[in-house]
């Protein structure tokens, strides 16, 4: 960048004139070593500006502990699910028998009915005989 | 948002809040501090609002009004002033300077400014923010930045001046 620019430049800079692309543009002339002597003045100026610009924070910012919210949400959606569960085991009954399952249980109460009756035919078939036969030992 | 999303939001103007938060406080420990606080109210509160535009600017605003609280409390009255070295990335041109005083004098001078100007020069020459951008931070109009801005650049090339031609060290 010549000269007569970078009075013009200063001049607008000094103002409060110049564009942040103007003002890079001076920057990056300030930081030459060979400078016009008539602009040495403020060199110190741009170059303290620059090493400003190097300065960091050397602390490890860390972000904050969930807060007082959130854990109470999340123990409010614990509490939920547990219900949730409770209800669901209550309503929906999960051994309820299948259609074959009853038709089994059914065919088996029949059945034991079934083996009742004939129990009992069979022990008053056994009872019949003995009466039949003890008049008979009585002729004798 | 996420943690992850809000880091990816903060990391980046860490440094500016940090060098803004300095200029205020001075002390390195109360601007870590600083930064740190408003870094947890920004945590705080894009967890509400959720979306947040702007938020370089949001940051640094409240950066702003947390600094200027602390130097009203009376916790200010027991700041460190403590100034960090400026050791890192000294370039050679840094060593080239004839008086190796420039750097120096050039914080003295600009530390002697009024507050204000001493911030719009930091927004506006260090961290190159457009004028809009530094009114709405500073709660000013972007004519008055520029004002404020003009009158801290001439007040520092007199003094410049003065140093270079008869070194004379003010303030």
């Amino acid at each position: 960048m010549e000269s007569k620019q970078v009075k013009i430049l200063l001049d607008k800079f000094f103002e409060g004139k110049t564009t942040l692309r103007e003002e890079r543009l001076l920057e990056i002339y300030f930081q030459q070593d060979e400078i016009a002597d008539a602009f040495v003045p403020f060199q110190p100026y741009f170059v303290h500006t620059r090493s400003v610009q190097s300065v960091s924070i050397d602390k490890q910012l860390s972000l904050p502990n969930k807060s007082f919210l959130s854990v109470m949400e999340k123990r409010i959606a614990s509490v939920a699910a547990i219900g949730l569960a409770v209800f669901s085991l209550t309503v929906f009954d999960f051994n309820k028998p299948t259609e074959e399952e009853l038709a089994f249980a059914a065919f088996k109460e029949n059945m034991f009915l079934v083996s009742n009756q004939l129990n009992r035919a069979q022990q008053d078939i056994t009872y019949i005989n003995y009466l039949y036969n003890t008049p008979n030992q009585s002729k004798k | 948002m996420t943690d992850a999303d809000f880091i990816c939001l903060i990391r980046p103007i860490e440094d500016k809040l940090y060098r803004l938060s300095r200029r205020y406080l001075i002390s390195n420990e109360e601007a870590q501090d600083a930064v740190q606080e408003v870094m947890l109210k920004m945590y705080a509160h894009i967890q509400k609002v959720k979306i947040l535009h702007n938020f370089e600017g949001y940051a640094m605003r409240m950066a702003r009004n947390y600094c200027l609280d602390r130097l009203k409390s009376k916790q200010a009255a027991t700041l460190r002033l403590v100034h960090r070295t400026e050791t890192s990335d000294q370039n050679n041109l840094d060593r080239k300077l004839d008086n190796k005083d420039s750097l120096e004098w050039i914080k003295k001078l600009t530390h002697n400014l009024p507050q204000q100007q001493q911030m719009i020069l930091q927004l506006r020459d260090v961290e190159a923010y457009e004028f809009e951008e530094i009114a709405k931070i500073m709660d000013m109009n972007p004519g008055a930045v520029r004002v404020a801005l003009s009158r801290a650049r001439k007040t520092l090339r007199k003094k410049l001046i003065e140093i270079h031609n008869y070194g004379i060290q003010t303030g």
